[in-house]
């Protein structure tokens, strides 16, 4: 038929009417677009996205949990005393390793944030309507995450970097720590992650470009 | 909107319900009552087609241009 989006009333729209005004009159009754339902199958891959994005939420709160006794730990080395177990830390500067568990906190953080926005979406996939402005401006919120997240980490890395570079005498190249911070490779860099920067302009794009495909779709919703 | 879709009077005139419009023109009462409030931006020609089998008239007897201002209704 003409219309290929079967759509019924919400819920919430039901419930304003008492069941004998039925018949008469929608005069009066406000359309808010996000009561619209939508009915038409969920697809499986947005139901296995749903899942997955559930289980990474889970697994980024474990991993900021680790992060956050691993931080506790490099203060209380810091600050108060060494812990029994934990010697292998001694080479290592003071806040060289809290600063560095400062990122990794930060790190999981901004990987709960963004799976946040991104099971929102994956919601709205769900009821089969994706292309609503919210989703626009929560594209928008994830590319900010992770630009603001990645300017802290790098400036944190730095400090870390000029901390380590002022020591002539520290030696990582046979240290653990050096291998995992990349500190080894003995260059003097600012550590900034090309990766995640050209990851941030993807997104900054798709986030425009998702903003005029949802108003086109509001505007498609208006058509009759 | 300054072009309004008169459902009031035909369907007065037909004496027919617009839930029993939706029913036979095959639109949702979500999407008639968007048309029938001046909520809608636009309108396909096969609604078109539809509501004027249905209700038997031409579209000119469904569209009515008001050039005011106000957009009370």
């Amino acid at each position: 038929m003409s219309n290929p989006m079967h759509i019924n009333y919400g819920r919430a729209l039901m419930s304003k009417k008492s069941k004998d005004m039925m018949d008469h009159d929608y005069d009066d009754f406000d359309l808010e677009m996000d009561e619209i339902e939508l009915d038409g199958q969920p697809l499986r891959s947005a139901m296995a996205l749903d899942i997955f994005l559930s289980f990474m939420s889970i697994l980024a709160w474990v991993w900021l949990a680790l992060m956050v006794v691993g931080m506790g730990i490099a203060l209380y080395i810091t600050m108060i005393g060494m812990i029994p177990g934990f010697e292998k830390l001694a080479d290592i500067p003071d806040n060289v390793i809290t600063i560095w568990t400062g990122v990794k906190v930060i790190g999981a953080i901004i990987a709960i944030l963004v799976l946040q926005e991104l099971r929102k979406i994956s919601k709205t996939l769900l009821r089969g309507d994706p292309f609503v402005p919210r989703n626009a401006s929560r594209l928008r919120r994830i590319w900010m995450t992770v630009a603001i997240g990645e300017a802290v980490r790098t400036a944190l890395m730095f400090m870390v970097m000029l901390y380590v570079w002022k020591l002539d005498d520290l030696n990582f190249a046979n240290s653990w720590f050096g291998d995992i911070t990349g500190l080894n490779s003995g260059s003097k860099e600012i550590p900034l992650r090309w990766e995640v920067w050209s990851m941030v302009l993807i997104l900054i794009v798709l986030a425009q470009v998702f903003r005029q495909g949802a108003a086109m779709r509001e505007q498609e919703k208006l058509t009759v | 909107m300054a072009i309004r879709v008169n459902l009031d009077m035909i369907l007065l005139e037909k004496k027919m319900s617009l839930t029993e419009l939706a029913e036979r023109v095959g639109i949702t009462l979500a999407n008639l009552s968007i048309l029938k409030t001046g909520k809608a931006r636009a309108m396909r020609f096969t609604t078109l087609e539809a509501l004027c089998r249905e209700l038997e008239c031409q579209p000119a007897d469904l569209l009515i241009y008001e050039p005011d201002e106000d957009e009370a209704e």
